[in-house]
């Protein structure tokens, strides 16, 4: 444990350290780039390198990409990764209404939070943690997902129906391609590039950045409304952590909890915090009109789902998601065998991941601090310049995420799709949501049923699914309660 | 006439700059294309998986030593192809020009691709270059599980079918080894429950399934050491290779158990069918050589994959044997599952057709909420359709292999000329910006990923 510390506060280190979280917290910030794809580009890079310094680069570039996801998600409603969707809900709102900078830094502040407590858990409980995940079948996964699930029916507008229009719609298109459980390829009309059906990427910076950004132009085509932008500054206080202080330690856990689970990553986890906020807040209607709660569950949310994600990968050699198994790659190729002896054959290389998380962590604090000022200047670019090069930035980020033209192509199509569903009052979350939880859903549920021969019951009777259902009833229930009490009170 | 300020004789000289290298880089690409020598350009090897998965890191380990050797003068580059059960990226592959340039690094997923219908093409639309390595299989339970050996299992399967859950999604390489051994115990049959890699490995320390198959590197990664509590490590009961192997010589072969069931998994270059006789055996060579290499064998080693190669007539008839192996099983997928796609499409048609009637019945939620509706501007309108076509044609002139360098600078131009309304001020520098990104773009991408731009 010394030597890993030992190693990483040399200048090396703390260079590498604060190079990755810069460099991760600027891709992850240009919508259309994504920290997986700049770690899947840069792990080739470090095999010559130190395994360990290899291991601080690609972790610092993790941490700082979560993190300045952010940044896009507020500033431009272009959730930069996926992990930022949630915030683009409350964020954008806020730095609409005039507070850009103060959303920033009620996100920075979430996001250290959410990072050191989900590290505290990393560097104590990592072992017996990680043991807890193998009780999990598939029945249970399925109705942990099911509760992140609900939140489609509530969230994003004022209309039920609507949102269950866009949700279901969500699940629809992730649908094409091959199934997981029967390995049949089904929906894709005999379109081979569909066999692989829409990814996310593409989808999401369609839906999101192409959408907003032709919404930009038409806007700018219009006399302009500008509202004045309070220069506040950060104008975070003490007060504003006891304030949030509950929610912080909340969506920190639900986040790290959550990324303990294989599997279901950061997305999932933000998603419920946020769900478990809006139905616990005692006014659950503020949130998607610029709530600072919302940004705080987000935020705090996944950046835990990070150290929550590194347990399984440290205590087992389990990826907890798509950028774990491209750092577990890192790991073979460096010559380790991950796996539940990792910690015992080279203990100095399980310190480095988790230290260089904290540093990370903290580097990223100082580094989005610094450059809030610059950011909220971003939005003062004129468009002409800014807008181009960001639609250039999501044509090439679609591309180089598997090196095909045909996923462009289906960047621009749900461009237009997102654009309609919004001029026809369907909100977009639930849509987006249903996408990424639908197959996750539909992959438990098939495995579940393949071991059960077909029988739904277990859902109920396994103590676990059961009372993730429960939960996931009460988060559907409570808001919509609460509404109807507060309307009688009104009256 | 009015005197050029100093500012934009700065920005004039900038843009020229930048201008003469794009033409310069432009110009170095367009190299006249002579018949001559093999290999030309770099030769890609295409991972039809992830970055960090199985078959990229045996990809990568070979480029690092193809390169470090310098083989043929000319880089080997791997990019990923993922998704479709491998399949995206062996069809360009299959569909790339015959050149040896592109090269497929793939197991024997691809048959069982084809065998279980995902794509209507195997082995046979390809030429094979040369086998690379080969992969031990096993079967694993977990340690303190009452089946200690295959027959003990497979008996079991058939006193009580379908009581055994086995993890292995339909169609995989592990499937067609499980249809294999029931096959020798008539009756038996498993319960199949999709679960990949790690969650295989989770499911059966909690006792969600009774076996799974792994190959040997999942197993010496996952396996616990000996002093670990039974009941939170898992055990190879079944070799399914030719011989005992160094690595875990305690776990007897499938022949060994008596049964006829055998099965590994190996690594495979593949080049597209008509790729000439001399480019084939010169890539075999090479990747013979680089097989050899002690810096391969000891990275491959570690990966416990062993450097089995084959090429040539050998290779042909090793794949007949593999193909007619997996032939022999049937891949019918038995599902009782619940058919989502319909129900999920019922439940859109009738939320649509709700939306629709609200909409009609209250008409006013959709329209009034908000007055300043953006669409109904039309001169905005207008700039925002044309934008989308300069978007459209953008990426359709990349589609059909216009250079990067020209086509982004020219959108970047257009579509900022178009939001600005066409001010003479905003000409330069957008010619600059659209220049100067697209370059940077270029070199980040081009030159230090070597990812190759559309």
């Amino acid at each position: 444990m010394q030597e890993a510390l030992l190693q990483l506060i040399t200048p090396t280190g703390l260079f590498l350290i604060i190079f990755g979280t810069t460099l991760g917290v600027f891709v992850g910030a240009i919508p259309g780039l994504t920290g997986t794809m700049l770690i899947a580009l840069t792990l080739p890079l470090t095999f010559g390198a130190d395994p360990q310094y290899a291991m601080t680069l690609l972790i610092s570039i993790y941490v700082g990409a979560i993190s300045g996801g952010m940044i896009s998600a507020t500033l431009l409603r272009m959730p930069g990764t996926p992990a930022s969707i949630v915030t683009t809900f409350d964020g954008y709102p806020m730095a609409q209404n005039g507070q850009p900078e103060r959303a920033l830094g009620l996100g920075i502040m979430a996001s250290v939070t959410g990072g050191l407590i989900s590290w505290c858990f990393l560097l104590t409980l990592a072992q017996p943690i990680a043991r807890y995940s193998k009780e999990f079948g598939p029945f249970d996964y399925f109705s942990l997902v099911m509760m992140a699930l609900v939140l489609i029916a509530t969230i994003g507008g004022k209309s039920i129906l609507r949102s269950l229009l866009s949700g279901f719609l969500g699940i629809l298109l992730a649908m094409p391609g091959i199934a997981v459980a029967t390995g049949e390829t089904r929906l894709t009309f005999g379109i081979t590039e569909l066999n692989d059906g829409f990814q996310l990427l593409p989808v999401l910076i369609g839906m999101f950045a192409v959408n907003q950004i032709l919404r930009d132009i038409i806007d700018s085509a219009k006399p302009q409304t500008a509202k004045p932008i309070s220069t506040q500054g950060l104008a975070l206080k003490i007060s504003d952590l006891k304030k949030h202080g509950l929610n912080l330690v909340r969506s920190s856990l639900i986040g790290t909890w959550i990324g303990i689970l294989p599997g279901i990553g950061a997305n999932i986890g933000s998603v419920t915090a946020y769900s478990v906020a809006r139905s616990t807040s005692r006014n659950p209607e503020k949130f998607g009109t610029g709530c600072e709660d919302g940004i705080v569950a987000a935020e705090a949310a996944n950046n835990a789902t990070i150290g929550g994600a590194l347990i399984p990968l440290v205590a087992m050699g389990i990826p907890g998601s798509v950028v774990e198994a491209v750092l577990l790659g890192a790991l073979v190729i460096h010559g380790f065998q991950p796996g539940p002896r990792l910690f015992e054959q080279s203990p100095e290389l399980v310190y480095t991941i988790i230290f260089t998380c904290l540093f990370a962590n903290m580097a990223m604090a100082v580094i989005m601090c610094c450059s809030i000022r610059t950011l909220a200047w971003l939005t003062k670019i004129p468009r002409a310049f800014l807008l181009p090069i960001i639609l250039t930035f999501c044509v090439v980020g679609s591309f180089a995420m598997s090196n095909r033209m045909f996923d462009v192509w289906v960047m621009i199509g749900f461009g237009i799709l997102g654009l309609f569903l919004e001029t026809k009052k369907i909100p977009l979350a639930p849509f987006v949501i249903g996408f990424v939880l639908g197959p996750i859903a539909e992959e438990n549920l098939s495995a579940g049923l393949m071991g059960s021969g077909g029988d739904w019951t277990p859902i109920f009777t396994e103590p676990k699914s059961l009372a993730f259902l429960i939960i996931a009833i009460l988060l559907l229930a409570v808001p919509i309660y609460r509404g109807r009490q507060r309307a009688k009170r009104s009256q | 006439m009015k005197v050029p300020s100093k500012q934009s004789r700065i920005q004039a000289i900038v843009f020229l700059s930048l201008l003469m290298i794009t033409v310069w880089r432009l110009s170095s690409m367009i190299s006249p294309d002579l018949p001559s020598q093999f290999p030309q350009k770099p030769i890609q090897i295409v991972v039809p998986y992830l970055a960090g998965g199985g078959t990229d890191t045996f990809a990568r380990i070979l480029q690092k030593s193809l390169n470090h050797e310098d083989a043929l003068g000319e880089e080997f580059v791997v990019t990923n192809k993922d998704g479709g059960s491998a399949t995206i990226g062996s069809r360009q592959v299959k569909d790339a020009p015959p050149d040896g340039h592109q090269l497929l690094c793939h197991h024997e997923g691809i048959i069982a691709t084809q065998l279980a219908g995902v794509v209507d093409y195997g082995p046979e639309a390809f030429r094979p270059i040369a086998q690379t390595g080969s992969i031990v299989l096993l079967m694993v339970v977990r340690a303190d599980s009452e089946y200690r050996n295959l027959n003990d299992l497979l008996q079991a399967a058939q006193k009580k079918p379908n009581t055994i859950r086995i993890g292995a999604n339909q169609g995989s390489p592990a499937y067609f080894i499980c249809k294999q051994l029931l096959a020798e115990f008539p009756g038996a049959d498993f319960n199949f429950i999709s679960a990949g890699g790690a969650k295989r490995y989770t499911y059966l320390l909690g006792g969600k399934l009774e076996a799974g198959i792994f190959s040997l590197a999942e197993y010496v990664s996952f396996r616990n050491s000996d002093d670990t509590p039974e009941n939170d490590n898992i055990l190879a009961i079944g070799n399914f290779g030719d011989k005992r192997h160094p690595t875990i010589p305690n776990v007897a072969t499938s022949t060994e158990q008596n049964l006829k069931t055998r099965a590994e998994n190996a690594y495979y270059i593949w080049a597209p069918k008509d790729t000439p006789d001399d480019i084939a055996d010169l890539l075999a060579r090479t990747f013979r050589d680089t097989l050899k290499s002690p810096e391969v064998t000891q990275e491959l080693q570690k990966l416990s994959i062993d450097p089995t190669f084959r090429s040539g007539e050998e290779l042909q008839k090793h794949l007949a044997i593999r193909v007619e192996a997996f032939q022999k099983i049937s891949a019918d997928a038995k599902t009782e599952l619940p058919n989502f796609p319909i129900w999920i499409i019922g439940i859109v048609a009738i939320l649509l057709i709700s939306v629709i009637v609200s909409n009609i019945v209250t008409p006013n939620l959709a329209e009034t909420s908000s007055p300043s509706s953006s669409l109904n501007n039309k001169g905005a309108t207008f700039l925002g359709v044309s934008c989308l076509l300069i978007l459209i044609a953008y990426v359709a002139a990349l589609q059909f292999k216009i250079p990067f360098g020209i086509a982004t600078p020219l959108t970047i131009f257009l579509m900022g000329l178009s939001i600005s309304k066409f001010k003479r001020k905003h000409w330069l520098i957008l010619g600059i910006i659209g220049l100067g990104f697209s370059l940077t773009l270029e070199i980040v991408f081009t030159q230090l990923f070597s990812v190759a731009l559309p």
